[in-house]
């Protein structure tokens, strides 16, 4: 230890800009060196400094590399990835020209041993410093010769001389670092080892490095990709969720309907174009979602929306790139065709080219929202609303904990499908963590977004903030979780989250009480994950930890004094020796590909190398890695248990020495069989109760203008007891299905005993769920499901159309109906030009031939006989239709033509029209009795508009209208009475005097005939007398 | 039959259908008083049809608005829109004789708008329901149909979603729309905003079917999910339980 002794010295401090941060260039921290003092190490930092700054100092000149090898720490973040260009030669390193290899050496070994130890805030920002190293270009200023006699002469001052003056020296620093680093370099993805592995300088330097880099990248299989196939989809409307009856009122439900539609126009327009130049989300977007926002507000509909937010966040967002970017991300068809399936990954690593961001700025970016989720932020911001996003934490806090609770089945080694099982387990941990991420960072933008800042605030107002914000409690009590899980050895899954919460705090946030002692912890971990293979902890599962905590550590708003003050207070880092079910941090959960998508500025240390081989340009290569996305699974809700403790204990105890899938799969098929079985009874009981209920409503209206609500209560009333039925039933249902699904689910091979105690076990908690379920909710809900009957009902029938019970008898077509009526919509059509050409106005000569007519009501008769295409308000038209052309031809409107026989004389022709019209009108009864389902609103012939056709007639004829009457009589359409109040109430309308006077004669006529003609005689028969007393009374 | 726009815009300018403008409006308040002095001459006489006819606008919309009107003028308060539709519907109930039989004469009269009108649009619609309906069985298709589906509680809901996704033309269809109609500019955009989009918002991407043609290039959103069809569709690829077969 050659430099223990060097003074720091003033002047070093001037040489720097001012505002970069020194400290964090070396980083030996006090304390857990054994062999060396705190004072000395603090010497040695400041010697490092020097010699990285004299670094910085001769390759800033115009002349040296443009390959500036500072590590870029913060607030110098951008590192531009301005590699090396095609002008610039690249100097052979030679071993031979090295200088001072002996103080090489040692200094390489305390830079190993920081690293090594944790003693840097950030391992990989030091190994890209090292690979900076590697790569340098020399200039051929700078030669040996000069490089000697500077040492020579420099020999009483260590800081003074240049070590790292020439390109050789740096090399030989850089391999000598490597050489004691190998363990995570031969960790890193198979690409940078192939670069590292067909290094020259590494080569020429040390061929035993070479040689087991060559070996490492030959065996490597962790080939990676951060190109995901993501397929946008909207979030699937789920009734138990999202139906009315999750919802306070109809306005709400409604109000929320339109919002989801205005969220993914929102969405798809900013799909379409976010990316063209000029646009921008707030101008174009933002005042339609705070319109939108708006309407939340008054519906109290906010946690729906987040509940919508959130999971379209999931969806498209869990990806490593922040989700795609377009929307139709997979291959085009007819690419694939083209180049069939064997070239797809070719076309695939292509595409990655263009579609992954090249370049990440730098190994430590600072936190950003890239791809889709740029999107929600930006929603976000724009909606500015308190109560969207105090509900939108709601929903986050929430999913994170249901996430953060993840259990994995333990797999045992020796089986032979544990292989697929791990894989499976790997598969849930990535998703849960991606997710738990993604949600994690929009959690602490949320959190933090009031205390944001543009520019760092001045220290002074440090004090004051802190004191104020001390006093409130933490949205989510993430330090309880950060020591849960270290206790539960659970770090690797909530480390990496708590990160990403982390680092979005604002700049005084860290001074909290509370996230200094967060922030503290998070430092002592990091110091005690001494990166080795053992038991406790997997190789990569540190080295993921230890990557985003190094991330984080550098992130512009977490102070430096953090990492370096000596106040940091140790807590007892205590650790659950047994290893329980819950324990992750053991598992080896981690490869290089959840590594890579989780801190993806670890690439750049592959474009670092990439980029020297090329010697020109950031070129990097494609590479490919499959990822299998999986959608993520929500997690079996634990069944609430309310038995006697005893009995859970003993419940306990069965599944204690039991292989945890069997408790999974009984708490499963609870949770499940209990869910079908609510909606089982929902769909029979329920709906069978609401069907009687329609009954009994349906007459019960009819009666009298009643109450509708009070209705409603003495009807559910009824209902009620029956309603209890459903715990019953449900009872019923829980012990047929619970076994069955037990029995599937389990291996074969499970012992009798053990198979019925599961059974029993789930049949139990699954009754409990349904029934605790239905004895809660089973009234309300029939009330609720039979009023919405009624007032569909209601709706349906309206005030004007009489129920439709008495067709409740007919069903479907006549047995050999072979469906080849016209359909319902043509017969109206044709109705409605014959009502046209009636009613005019019409061209002189315009008419309907007779034929037609009778063509048109024998095809209507075969139309409403076939109900396949019949809907009931084509039915109601074509009954009210019908009666109109019946008034017409009542009225004698209806141009009739081609009548046989034509003769010239008018008498003769008049009575063979006439004769027309009877059979016409004869048919529509039987049509109107025989055919129609619906009620035929027969009245309608005494509306006054209809009987008003034949006023307007200046010869009026009345034994078509009798005939009319006494057919409606006949053929039970109207009843007598109701004929008489209704030839009674036209009396009472404003009629001519004479018009009024006719009406009075049928009306009497009519009257008398019904009552003195018993038995009938034939309608027509008795038209022949009345007429000629009423023409000649007109 | 698919049309393209080109072809589309030709026919419609032959047809020449000219937009109740403005101007077309005060046209008709100014022709109000003229209704009453021509029914006062001849209560029979086409008054409102002709009127409709020289203004250019759809008979049963004059009706209306002349109803409006008569029952403002009459009630001294701006009447219900339910009540107005079932007058409409049920032009017995027009408390004036000739004005009953006046809006009667225009309902029959008009071709493209009014009560009896949407009766049949409506009826064809049932008709083209069921038919695809018949074809999905026949296809061994599961689907809900959309009366289930309010059933559930659904807030929208297509004619028909499929219980199985499958794919027609490479596209993965979630549900099916049937649309009686030929699918324009105008009329396409509408249901989009109203239907189609609602329906990709909460189901995935589907199936519309445009049994009467539409403009070709209205099919824009393949991609996005949303197919456009003339007729039902022949490449149907459906799931295949290839974990059952094993």
């Amino acid at each position: 230890m050659c430099f223990t002794s060097t003074p720091v010295s003033q002047s070093s401090a001037a040489r720097f800009p001012s505002g970069t941060s020194l400290e964090t260039f070396a980083a030996i921290q006090e304390g857990n060196v054994t062999s060396i003092t705190g004072s000395s190490l603090q010497e040695e930092r400041e010697m490092l400094k020097k010699e990285r700054c004299k670094l910085l100092h001769q390759t800033s000149s115009p002349a040296g590399l443009s390959l500036d090898p500072s590590t870029p720490t913060k607030p110098n973040y951008s590192w531009n990835g301005s590699l090396i260009t095609d002008s610039q030669v690249v100097t052979c390193a030679d071993l031979s020209k090295v200088s001072c290899k002996k103080q090489l050496e040692q200094l390489a070994q305390l830079y190993s041993t920081c690293i090594a130890e944790n003693l840097v805030p950030n391992i990989f920002l030091e190994l890209f410093f090292v690979l900076q190293l590697l790569t340098s270009k020399g200039t051929t200023s700078l030669e040996d010769g000069e490089n000697d006699l500077e040492f020579n002469q420099g020999c009483k001052d260590a800081i003074e001389r240049q070590h790292f003056r020439n390109v050789h020296n740096c090399v030989y620093f850089a391999v000598q670092v490597l050489d004691c680093q190998f363990e995570i370099i031969s960790h890193l993805e198979r690409g940078t080892l192939k670069l590292l592995a067909e290094n020259e300088r590494i080569a020429s330097f040390s061929p035993g490095l070479h040689a087991r880099l060559m070996k490492a990248y030959e065996s490597s299989t962790a080939k990676v990709s951060l190109l995901l196939p993501s397929s946008v989809q909207s979030v699937s409307f789920q009734p138990e969720t999202d139906n009315r009856s999750n919802f306070p009122s109809d306005r709400a439900f409604h109000i929320f309907k339109k919002q989801r539609d205005i969220f993914y126009e929102l969405l798809r327009e900013w799909e379409d174009n976010h990316e063209k130049p000029g646009w921008d989300f707030e101008r174009v977007l933002g005042n339609r979602i705070r319109a939108m926002m708006n309407h939340l507000t008054a519906a109290y509909n906010h946690s729906h929306f987040a509940r919508l937010f959130q999971k379209q966040l999931i969806q498209m967002c869990k990806g490593p790139i922040g989700g795609g970017t377009s929307w139709g991300d997979a291959p085009d068809q007819d690419v694939l065709n083209m180049l069939g399936s064997d070239n797809l990954s070719r076309l695939k690593r292509l595409q990655e080219r263009f579609v992954v961001p090249q370049s990440i700025r730098g190994p430590c970016p600072p936190p950003a929202f890239p791809g889709c989720q740029q999107f929600f932020r930006d929603f976000i911001l724009s909606a500015g609303s308190y109560q969207f996003n105090q509900h939108l934490m709601d929903s986050l806090c929430l999913k994170i904990l249901e996430l953060d609770g993840l259990t994995l089945v333990e797999h045992e080694p020796s089986d032979g499908e544990a292989d697929m099982d791990e894989q499976d387990e790997k598969k849930r941990f990535t998703v849960a963590l991606m997710t738990l991420r993604l949600l994690a960072k929009f959690l602490g933008f949320l959190v933090f977004l009031p205390y944001q800042t543009v520019e760092p605030p001045s220290r002074d107002l440090q004090e004051s903030a802190v004191a104020l914000r001390n006093q409130t409690l933490p949205v989510l009590d993430v330090l309880k979780l950060l020591r849960q899980s270290i206790l539960n050895r659970r770090t690797i899954l909530t480390v990496p989250w708590i990160v990403e919460f982390l680092s979005l705090v604002d700049h005084f946030a860290p001074f909290l009480d509370y996230y200094w002692r967060v922030f503290s912890l998070l430092l002592q971990l990091y110091r005690c994950l001494v990166l080795s293979e053992d038991k406790e902890m997997s190789f990569l599962n540190k080295l993921l930890i230890l990557a985003v905590l190094g991330w984080l550590f550098q992130v512009p708003s977490v102070p430096e004094e953090l990492f370096f003050t000596s106040e940091v207070k140790q807590e007892g880092l205590m650790r659950d020796t047994m290893t329980s079910a819950q324990a992750l941090d053991s598992v080896p959960l981690v490869d290089q590909q959840l590594l890579y998508t989780c801190c993806p500025f670890l690439g750049e240390l592959r474009k670092l190398l990439a980029s020297f081989v090329a010697g020109s340009g950031a070129k990097n290569g494609g590479f490919i890695r499959k990822i299998t996305p999986t959608a993520a699974e929500s997690l079996a809700p634990k069944p609430s248990v309310t038995q006697q403790k005893l009995q859970v204990e003993l419940e306990q105890a069965f599944f204690h020495n039991q292989p945890p899938s069997l408790r999974r799969t009984v708490e499963f098929v609870a949770e499940r069989v209990g869910s079908n079985c609510v909606k089982h009874i929902k769909a029979t009981l329920v709906a069978e109760l609401v069907k009687r209920a329609e009954v009994m409503l349906q007459d019960k209206v009819k009666e009298e203008d009643a109450n509708h609500s009070k209705l409603l209560d003495e009807v559910c009333a009824q209902l009620d007891e029956e309603g209890a039925q459903a715990l019953h039933k449900g009872r019923e249902f829980c012990r047929l299905k619970g076994p069955e699904a037990v029995r599937v689910l389990l291996p074969e091979e499970t012992a009798a005993a053990v198979l019925n105690s599961a059974e029993d076990i789930a049949v139990g908690l699954a009754t409990e769920k349904a029934c605790t379920w239905l004895s809660t909710n089973i009234t309300a809900l029939i009330k609720r499901e039979v009023r919405t009957t009624f007032n569909r009902m209601l709706r349906v029938q309206g005030p004007s159309l009489p129920s439709e019970d008495a067709q409740g008898e007919r069903k479907g077509c006549p047995p050999d109906c072979q469906h080849h009526a016209p359909f319902p919509s043509q017969i109206i059509n044709e109705i409605k030009d014959v009502l046209c050409i009636a009613v005019g106005p019409r061209d002189e000569d315009e008419g309907i031939l007779y034929v037609q007519l009778e063509c048109l009501l024998k095809r209507l008769s075969q139309t409403l006989q076939c109900r396949k295409f019949m809907c009931p308000t084509s039915e109601q038209q074509l009954a009210r239709c019908t009666v109109e052309l019946a008034s017409l031809l009542v009225s004698d409107r209806v141009p009739i033509q081609g009548l046989k026989p034509q003769t010239q004389k008018k008498p003769e022709r008049q009575r063979g029209k006439k004769n027309a019209v009877y059979s016409l009108l004869k048919s529509l009864l039987l049509v109107w009795k025989e055919d129609f389902w619906t009620p035929v609103p027969v009245q309608l012939m005494f509306s006054r508009k209809n009987v008003g056709y034949i006023a307007e007639v200046e010869q009026r004829e009345w034994d078509l209208f009798l005939f009319m009457l006494h057919g409606l009589v006949d053929h039970g359409l109207m009843g007598n009475a109701e004929i008489e109040s209704c030839l009674h109430s036209l009396q009472e309308l404003l009629w001519s005097s004479d018009f009024l006077e006719e009406l009075e004669t049928i009306s009497r006529i009519f009257i008398s005939e019904y009552h003195v003609a018993e038995p009938r005689t034939r309608p027509c028969e008795l038209v022949r007398q009345p007429r000629g007393t009423v023409a000649a009374q007109s | 039959m698919k049309l393209s726009k080109a072809q589309y815009d030709e026919i419609a300018q032959f047809l020449g259908h000219v937009q109740p403008t403005r101007q077309s409006l005060r046209k008709l308040k100014e022709r109000f008083p003229r209704y009453l002095n021509g029914v006062m001459k001849n209560a029979a006489a086409p008054v409102l049809l002709e009127l409709a006819n020289e203004v250019d606008f759809a008979p049963s919309l004059m009706a209306r608005i002349v109803l409006e009107r008569f029952l403002q003028e009459q009630e001294g308060t701006i009447p219900s829109k339910t009540l107005i539709n079932s007058m409409l519907r049920d032009s017995s109930q027009i408390p004036d004789g000739v004005l009953a039989n006046q809006v009667y004469q225009c309902t029959v009269n008009d071709c493209c708008y009014g009560p009896l009108v949407d009766c049949i649009k409506h009826a064809i619609g049932h008709e083209h329901e069921v038919l695809l309906r018949e074809m999905l069985l026949e296809k061994n298709l599961s689907f809900l149909a959309e009366e289930q589906l309010r059933a559930k509680g659904y807030d929208k809901t297509p004619d028909f979603i499929l219980e199985v996704p499958v794919a027609v033309e490479g596209h993965i269809i979630h549900w099916i729309e049937s649309k009686a109609s030929f699918g324009d500019e105008c009329s396409h955009q509408a249901y989009l905003h109203d239907q189609f989009w609602s329906y990709w918002n909460r189901f995935g991407p589907g199936l519309v079917i445009y049994w009467y043609g539409f403009i070709e290039e209205l099919d824009c959103h393949r991609e996005r999910g949303i197919l456009l069809k003339d007729c039902f569709p022949t490449d149907i690829v459906t799931l295949r339980h290839s974990m059952a077969q094993h």
